[in-house]
């Protein structure tokens, strides 16, 4: 029996795959009888469909392929590689540079804090006692004794402690204890003041 | 049924990619035979010049190979390979005074997507001689085409069917469609043997 000469390569098959419905046979691309016959089956479709150029470059494909043998094989790109978060690697000097730069920023917070703060302490201060305040309040002479060479004229704001309570020998209503009491707290009020306004004048020269 | 042809033409793609991106180089052939004429009339509509087309043609499937590892199939590698080539006519002409002015063309106005769900154009420059000579070699020989070889393979070339819906028009087993199909192309090869050879 003879046994049959017929080549292994299935044109039809070939054919088919062109149309793409059936898979190219491995390693057909490396089968020069193949790729002549897929070169004149793919011509015959453009011809059809009026897809040629004017000329038709029938080396085309070959001038390709012997660019594409120069080539490096194609890189292909690991997606999963891509999607990968990058990794943080930790050193001493990034560190050392991060803690650097937080002890930065907290120095300087703490700056602006206390700057706050005094600010505000100052700007209180200064609304409620002026210098000019602190240091011409009037200030009645208590129990006789004169505090301050500029004391008021005022007869009212002299202050018997313990006598208001009763009439005096000058015949001055006695107060009742409320209003000494407020008296009291006035004067004490003014004391205070006069105080802080030394105070602060002293530590401003 | 279009749907279906359009993943058959993708899934037979992507497997050549698949191949080449395995490192079978030669593998690309295939793929540059199966497209070049498309790309090279895309190309056509941007640069008027035959050999000039030719060109960036030829590098626009280089450029395409370079970066064929970032192909992933998520269009067809025709769509992918037409934006290529587009983008290589679109440098070409910047690149070169005497076509100043053809940026004008839209590529989106002969965007279509043919039976393959391919992007393609809408119409077709003048033929010349040499492909006057061809398709008049071809054309005599599809007359001479018994009746139902003919017409599988203008069903399948012209209309872009597929075998299986040839199969339902003609009323024949899918089979016997694609060894019509076959014989059809051997005889019309066998015809244009002088030119082509």
């Amino acid at each position: 029996m003879v046994k049959s000469t017929r080549t292994d390569l299935d044109l039809e098959q070939i054919s088919a795959a062109l149309d793409n419905e059936d898979s190219f046979a491995k390693d057909v691309a490396l089968n020069k009888e193949a790729v002549s016959h897929l070169k004149n089956w793919s011509l015959i479709g453009a011809s059809l469909r009026n897809e040629l150029p004017k000329t038709t470059n029938l080396t085309f494909a070959d001038s390709i392929a012997a660019k594409i043998a120069e080539e490096p094989a194609p890189r292909v790109v690991d997606q999963v590689e891509v999607n990968k978060a990058p990794e943080i690697k930790f050193s001493f000097k990034t560190l050392s540079k991060k803690f650097a730069f937080a002890l930065g920023q907290i120095a300087v917070a703490a700056s602006v804090a206390i700057v706050t703060v005094v600010g505000v302490q100052t700007w209180n201060a200064q609304d409620d006692y002026t210098l000019t305040q602190a240091s011409s309040a009037p200030l009645g002479p208590i129990e006789g004794v004169n505090l301050a060479s500029y004391q008021s004229s005022n007869a009212e704001s002299i202050i018997r402690l313990e006598n208001d309570k009763n009439p005096s020998a000058e015949g001055r209503p006695a107060d009742s204890d409320d209003k000494v009491e407020q008296k009291q707290r006035a004067e004490i009020d003014k004391i205070n003041n006069y105080v802080r306004g030394y105070v602060i004048n002293i530590a401003s020269k | 049924m279009d749907e279906l042809n359009n993943l058959n033409a993708a899934s037979s793609d992507v497997e050549i990619v698949r191949q080449i991106q395995a490192g079978d180089k030669n593998a690309y052939n295939l793929l540059v035979i199966k497209y070049q004429h498309k790309i090279i009339q895309v190309i056509l509509k941007f640069i008027p010049n035959n050999a000039d087309a030719n060109d960036v043609a030829q590098e626009a499937f280089i450029k395409a190979y370079r970066s064929i590892g970032n192909f992933r199939g998520d269009s067809s590698f025709y769509t992918w390979l037409y934006r290529i080539a587009v983008n290589a006519a679109k440098t070409y002409l910047e690149s070169n005074q005497k076509y100043q002015g053809a940026l004008d063309v839209d590529a989106e106005d002969f965007d279509y997507k043919d039976s393959e769900g391919v992007l393609t154009s809408k119409d077709t420059p003048d033929r010349i001689i040499e492909s006057e000579e061809l398709q008049a070699v071809i054309q005599k020989a599809i007359q001479n085409l018994p009746e139902d070889q003919k017409q599988a393979l203008l069903l399948r070339e012209v209309e872009g069917m597929s075998y299986d819906d040839i199969a339902v028009v003609m009323k024949i087993p899918v089979g016997t469609v694609r060894s019509r199909i076959f014989r059809a192309r051997e005889y019309v090869e066998k015809q244009m043997a002088s030119l082509t050879a």
